[in-house]
Order: C-alpha cells, then structure tokens, then sequence
C-alpha cells in the first residue's frame, strides 16, 4: 500500500491556525514515501541555539490520557476526551522542572532555566504503522518537522527525550511502544498513568519492578487528579544523556508481556470472570443495531432538549442587560441600580451621551450588533459542557460503531464518525480529524461532506429561527433543534452517497476501533472546556462580529438623506393639531388632541427611518442583491443578513439586529421582540413569516459560509478545486432545499 | 499476522459464543488491517474473550498481567480472523 502523508501545511490554512489559538508544528512531511528511522540525523544539520530549552516528545498509545498529563504540565487546556484519537496534530507547552534536581545536574543542557518544551502528540499503537499519526511521530523524534507558532520559534531538531504514557490497567500492550523507543535509542522517561484506575481494580502495578524490567525511569501517576506530577518533574529534570545505546529487543511482544506480569506480580489479575461483565452488558445494549440506535436518539434529544429548557433563563438576564427589563430591574436596591438596569446598556447609553450620531452609534451598531451574538453565551457553554461530559463517559468510540452500520450505505467508513462528529463543534478540527480516515478516496469524500453538519457557529441562527418558530413550545424546539442536526448529517452522507457512485468511487476497509473503558466524567475538565470556548466565543464577538458591526452599521446609516415629504408632512400636521388644541377650552380635548399628535410623530419618525436605511449603501447594496434571493422568500433586508454571512454565519444574528435596529421602540425590546416585529418596507407585513423562517433555516443548515474551512479543505484535500467544488456543491444545495421548502410552507399555509 | 503453529481447531472469530474465550492463531486480513490489529494487540497467540457477537463484534484482548483492552471490529474483520476456541 501507497504511504500516505498529509501534505505541507499551507501559510495561509496555518495562520487560520494560530487565530484559533494553538502553536502547529509543520510536518516537513512531503508526497515522497518517508523513510522509518526515529533516529536518524537532524534535518539540514540544525543546532539548538545554546538557550532553547530541551525538548521532550510526549508518546503513547491512543487515550493514555497524554493530553491530561501534558495540560496539567504546561497549564494548557488542549482538548481531551476518553475516545482514541483525539489528538491528531502536534503540539507544544512549556513545562517547568524540579528545581532542587536540574540544580545539581551539571551535565544537563546547558542554562535553560529548569524548564522544557512538551510536545504533546497522537496517540499510536506503533511506530512502525503506515498511518498519518505514526508517520508525524516518526518526523518529530527524528527532527524533520518543525515546530513553528508559540515560544519555541521554528526549529527542527530531534527531541532530547521521550515521555511514553501509558496505561496503568493496560500495561503489556503500551509496553509495546515503550520496547520500540529503547530499542531506537531514544532517551526515555515512563509515565505510568491511570494509577488510579488500577489501584480500584487491585492490580496497581510495583512501579519499581516496572522500572528495573525496563531500565528507564518509570513514574506512577494520574494526569486527571495531578497525583505523582511532582516525581515526574524531577525525573524530567534528570533527564537521561542524549545519545542511550541502543537496546536489543528480539520479541518485543513478549518482552513487554512479561515485563508487565512481572510488575503485577501477586495481584490477582481483574478479568477471571469467564461470564458478561458490567461493561459487556452495557456495549451490548449501546451497540445493538436497535436499542443501540434508540439510546443515540435518546442522548442526543436529551442534550438538546436540556440545552432549549435551561439555556433560556441566562438568555433572558443577558437581553436584559443589554436591551432593559425595568419590570425585572424595579425590585433592585438602591435606585440607581434599579434605574441603570431597567434602562439596559441600550437605554444608558440612549441617556448618557447626546443624542446625535455618536449615541446612534454606540446604541445601534455596537451594543445592538455584539449583544445579539453575546446572547447566545449561555447555548454555546451550555453545549460544549454537555459534550464534553459525555465524551468523557466513554460512550461515543461505542457511538462510532452504530454509525458504522448507519454510514457503510453511503460509502463512508466508520473512520468518517469521528471527523464528522468533530465537525458538529466545528468544521476545522473535524476536517483535520479525517487524517484518521485509512482510505484515501473515503478521507477526501468525508473532508468534502463534514461542513454540512452543525457546526457551534450555526446555533445562534437555529436558536433565533427555531425561536421565531416555536416560541415558547419547548418540546417542538427541541425537535426542530434536532431535526436540523439531522439534516446536516442527511446532507452530508447524501452527498457522500453521490460523491462515492461519481467522482470518488472505490472500495471501503472495515472499521476496527479500541473501545475505551466507561470512566466517570470529568467536572474539572468539562467546566474548563466550557470557560475556554466561553473566552473564544467573547474574543469572537469583541473583534471579528464587533468590526463587521460597526461596518454595516456605518454603511447602514450613511448616506444621510432628506426626510421623505410624508414624515415632513406627518410632522407639520401634528404641530398644527397641537397648536389648534392650545385654543380649545376642554382639558379631555388638549389631551386626546397631544395623544394624537404623539401618535402622528412616531409615525414621521419610522416614515423616516424606512427612508433613510433603504436608501443607506446597505439598502441598495440589499436591493440589488434581492432578486437572487427574492425566489426564497427573503427581502432586501435578509438579503444583507444573507450576504453578510458569507465569511461567517455567526454575523446573521448580529446583522439583523443592526438592521432592524431603530424600529420603533426598539430601544425597550430584546433582540428576539425586535427581530421578530420586523417588518418589510410597507411597514405592515413581518420580515420573518413562518415560511421565511423555514426557508432561512434550510439555506443556514446547509450552506458554506465559513472562509476558514475552505482553507482548511484546499491544505487537507490537496489542492483548492476540491474546496471551490466544495462552495458550489453546497450553495446548490441549500438555494436548491431553501426554495422547496418556501414553497412547501407556503403550499401548507404557514 | 502469520500464523506460527498449525491451529488445532481454528474458528472464525465471528462464530465464538459471548464469553467464550480462546487463543487467535491466524488470520485472512489485508496487511494495511493486520497489522493495525497486530499493534492493537489483537497478534498470534493474544488471549481473547469474546464480550459481544455480531456487528460490531467486540473482543476483550488479555496484554499480560492484568491488563486487558476492548476493540470493537466490523463483520468483515471478525470473519477473517481464527481463533482456536478454550476448552
Ligand atoms: N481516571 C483517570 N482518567 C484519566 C487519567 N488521565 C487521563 N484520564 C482520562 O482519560 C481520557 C483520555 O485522556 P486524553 O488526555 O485525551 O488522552 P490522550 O492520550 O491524549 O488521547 P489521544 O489524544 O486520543 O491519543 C480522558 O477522559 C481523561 O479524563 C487518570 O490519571 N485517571
Ligand atoms: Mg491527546
């Protein structure tokens, strides 16, 4: 078989990269077969400078929890999850060492300040395997991949030391892997983690038997609890020489088996049982082509429908923060805070600067654009918390192999599972996952398809619409939630179905899959994953949404025009009315006389509000965009919601807000009241009828908007017809169900 | 995976009952698929517990000591894969 090998990262997909906040190491990996020698020379004769720190390759077999270990190291959050291949890239964290050890080790690396670069790495069952993880794990301990991004500065040079992780409860195959790096050589400390999970099942292996069989130093440890954290650093800070004489190992198999019975020695070994055990009973079930497909819907609808009930009462305080609540705020103490809060940031805002351009500003393009996005903190964190939770049970390798069966019709492998479900976060890691997919034809296939899944960035346009929909029906939202992840995934394994009979036809390899063992989830992990993306969402909004913000409200309100003659003439009528009541006698006759008037006003000013934004830049650039998207229901106004989107489907909501900022009274109403009173130019008819809604819905689901993952899909697919094919296949597709389902919803009345 | 000793009475993984154990002395696979399992720990003479019959078909794989791993395999992989039964 071909060697396959991912090919050089472009600048531009790695700059994509480092915005999303993590040093990548480049792979000088090339089309050329690459040569299995980990410890071969230094690439181009590179020579650390003097001051670089040592560096040190964290390996292991897949889910030895070497994240956790490298996180809890380098105080690095990097994502972990008890499902084998997580990590799929290289990655590098500076870890500080023992003082009191580096101290009196004259013949350590000269000065680096008792401190060493980590990089963490993917799992691997072998060095030896033709496999992308294997083969960017050969490249880093043999110095020809290039650590670029973070402090290390773009240096290609083997590793000083290897740290293997392994698998306390099971030692003799992650002992494989420990007997191939002392074979080669390499410098090598073990880790030896999960210590807790074999002291619950009696079977905690004799750490120095381990290391005397070994002949490297060997650590207990748990990554997760951060027991045994300080030995390792001390035993990193005594790192062995540079150059270790190459061991002979004849059978590394049976070395290693007996390596691991001798450190067990005289515990009784956990697994006699000849008959179904706890974990038997439950794969089972989770696995069953039925009940297993059942208990899937089960989790994912619980999820969502968790999701919908508790996200909306954080929803509701932060709208209030930014829009008003003075029902809410009018039991606070003193008065001033019961004023501030019942008036909002709008409202405040409305109040403390002069009304005059820069307040319009302020009001309508910054806190009307970056509240509308930060609305949707709750569902963001709320999501990537029950995900992480539930990737950490264990259950989803188990999900894998129910997909398995669900996706072989399509011509996608099981491999494809664990890119395609990436992808329901974001459609970036997810196209990186698909390295994991063995098949080339299959890989390309599921780079092509995974961005019409449900991507984070789609939620606060499904929340919004699906709220619009379905107001306050929390059962049927959270159908209608899952029924557009459900056709995020139709669409994609559709559209693989038609890209393996055409373009990409050929066979599929069977799946094989290790299935880790059920762990209790971990808190600690799943609220720091929270709290981070949290961090990311905020950033988000405070630059990217915030400056598209600000552009359109700028092209939104300029240039300025003359009021229309109506609103003059509403306006003239309403003086003449008033003046003519100051000469009547009755005081019920000035009062109905001022209502009126009143009345007459406001109808001048969103007269002239209509006028001004559709003569805006904004309102031609909409209008001439219209009849493109007219066939689908939507008017000028979607149209620059639509448009605006392009780059990034996150903008929608904040565009409409600023669109339809300034509506009447909109200063009171939350972003949902003011979305959903918009209305069209005639004043009277709503922007958002239950078929437009549907329509924006569909098109939303299955459209590429997102300039990053075509970056990423021309760098992994290898060239960027493949990303070009990509945007047309998918436009296509969403024009194409977006108008059927305008029509369909307006055939049925809605 | 070649297999090092003739197998007395070889199976297909596939036909194991749930629970039953045995010894893997072969297989028919493709060599990419080989020797992905072989690293898995799923080699020549690997204890296996058979934990679920079907697709997929899971297997609980003794690595010395007292350690096991589960791998979870397609239907094609278990057919291609003998094991000679414990009595
Ligand atoms: N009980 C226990 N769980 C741990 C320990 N270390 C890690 N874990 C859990 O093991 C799972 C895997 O951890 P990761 O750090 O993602 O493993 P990894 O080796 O990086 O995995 P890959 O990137 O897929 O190779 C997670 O659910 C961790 O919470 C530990 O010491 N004890
Ligand atoms: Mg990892």
């Amino acid at each position: 078989m071909a060697q396959r090998v991912h090919p050089i990262p472009s600048s531009a997909a790695l700059a994509t990269f480092r915005h999303l906040g993590d040093p990548v190491i480049e792979s000088s990996a090339h089309d050329a077969p690459i040569a299995v020698t980990p410890s071969g020379p230094p690439a181009a004769g590179h020579t650390p400078p003097p001051l670089s720190p040592p560096r040190i390759a964290l390996l292991g077999n897949p889910n030895t929890g070497k994240t956790t270990l490298f996180n809890r190291l380098s105080g690095l959050r990097h994502k972990t999850s008890n499902f084998p291949g997580t990590t799929l890239e290289a990655r590098l964290g500076r870890v500080k060492l023992a003082d009191a050890a580096a101290a009196t080790d004259p013949a350590g690396p000269p000065a680096h300040g008792h401190v060493a670069d980590l990089i963490d790495l993917p799992g691997i069952y072998s060095l030896d395997l033709d496999q992308p993880e294997a083969i960017l794990c050969r490249d880093v301990l043999a110095g020809r991949a290039r650590v670029g991004g973070g402090a290390g500065g773009g240096r290609a040079a083997p590793p000083e030391a290897v740290l293997i992780v392994v698998d306390a409860t099971n030692l003799g195959r992650n002992l494989v892997l420990v007997g191939e790096c002392l074979r080669e050589g390499l410098p090598t400390v073990v880790a030896l983690n999960m210590i807790d999970l074999a002291r619950r099942a009696r079977a905690e292996p004799d750490a120095r038997a381990l290391a005397e069989s070994l002949g490297c130093p060997v650590v207990p440890c748990g990554a997760r609890s951060g027991e045994g954290l300080d030995a390792l650093r001390h035993a990193l800070a005594d790192l062995p020489a540079r150059t270790e004489p190459r061991r002979t190992i004849p059978d590394l198999r049976a070395w290693a088996f007996e390596a691991a019975s001798r450190a067990v020695a005289g515990r009784p070994p956990t697994t006699t049982t000849a008959g179904r055990t706890f974990t038997d009973r439950v794969d089972h079930v989770v696995t069953h082509p039925l009940m297993g497909a059942v208990v899937f819907a089960l989790v994912m609808g619980g999820l969502f429908f968790t999701l919908f009930k508790l996200a909306r009462y954080p929803m509701d305080a932060i709208d209030g923060l930014f829009a008003g609540n003075p029902g809410w705020a009018a039991a606070w103490q003193p008065d001033w805070l019961a004023h501030a809060l019942g008036a909002g940031l709008t409202g405040l805002t409305r109040q403390l600067l002069p009304a005059g351009l820069l307040a319009d500003f302020v009001a309508d393009g910054v806190i009307a654009g970056v509240g509308a996005t930060v609305i949707f903190l709750p569902q963001i964190c709320l999501l990537f918390f029950l995900i992480s939770l539930l990737e950490d049970t264990g259950y989803l390798a188990r999900g894998a192999f129910v997909m398995d069966r669900l996706l072989r019709p399509f011509g996608l492998p099981g491999h494809a599972f664990v890119p395609l479900l990436s992808s329901h976060a974001c459609a970036l890691p997810g196209i990186i996952s698909a390295r994991g997919v063995p098949d080339a034809r299959e890989r390309l296939t599921t780079i092509l398809v995974a961005p019409f899944t449900t991507c984070s960035a789609r939620i606060p346009v499904y929340v919004m619409l699906i709220t619009l929909l379905f107001g306050h029906r929390p059962t049927l939202a959270a159908l209608a939630f899952v029924g557009c992840y459900a056709l995020g995934i139709l669409a994609a394994v559709g559209s693989a179905a038609l890209a393996r009979g055409t373009i990409l036809r050929g066979r599929s390899r069977p799946m094989a899959l290790e299935l880790p063992t059920y762990k209790i989830p971990s808190l600690r992990t799943a609220l720091l994953t929270t709290w981070d993306r949290a961090l990311v969402f905020l950033r988000s909004a405070g630059t990217n949404i915030l400056a598209i913000c600000i552009v359109l409200w700028w092209l939104g309100s300029f240039p300025h025009v003359a009021p229309p003659a109506r609103a003059d003439q509403l306006r003239a009528d309403a003086q003449a009315l008033v003046e003519r009541s100051a000469v009547a006698e009755s005081p019920d006759a000035v009062s109905d006389a001022y209502t009126l008037a009143q009345a007459m006003n406001a109808e001048a000013d969103h007269v002239e509000r209509a006028h001004a934004k559709s003569s805006s830049f904004l309102g031609m650039m909409g209008r001439a965009a219209q009849p493109v998207f007219a066939p689908l229901g939507y008017d000028w106004q979607l149209t620059i919601g639509v448009l605006s989107s392009f780059a990034a489907r996150e903008v929608f909501v904040s565009t409409m807000s600023i669109v339809f900022a300034g509506e009447e009274d909109s200063s009171r109403d939350g972003v949902f009241q003011k979305i959903s009173a918009a209305t069209r130019d005639d004043g009277t008819t709503p922007v958002f009828t239950p078929a437009v809604c549907w329509s924006l819905l569909i098109y939303y689901i299955l459209a590429m908007q997102c300039l990053p993952t075509l970056a990423v899909t021309a760098r992994e697919a290898g060239g960027i017809r493949w990303a070009l094919l990509q945007l047309a296949w998918m436009s296509l597709v969403a024009y194409a169900a977006a108008f059927v389902a305008y029509r369909l919803a307006l055939a049925l009345g809605a | 995976m070649p297999s090092r000793e003739p197998c007395r009475s070889p199976v297909a993984l596939s036909q194991l009952r749930p629970g039953q154990r045995g010894v893997v002395c072969g297989s028919a696979l493709d060599p990419a698929d080989a020797s992905f399992l072989e690293a898995m720990g799923l080699c020549c003479n690997a204890d296996i517990r058979l934990c679920r019959a079907g697709a997929p078909c899971i297997v609980a794989v003794t690595t010395g000591g007292a350690g096991t791993c589960r791998i979870g395999l397609s239907r094609p992989l278990a057919e291609r894969i003998m094991v000679t039964p414990a009595p």
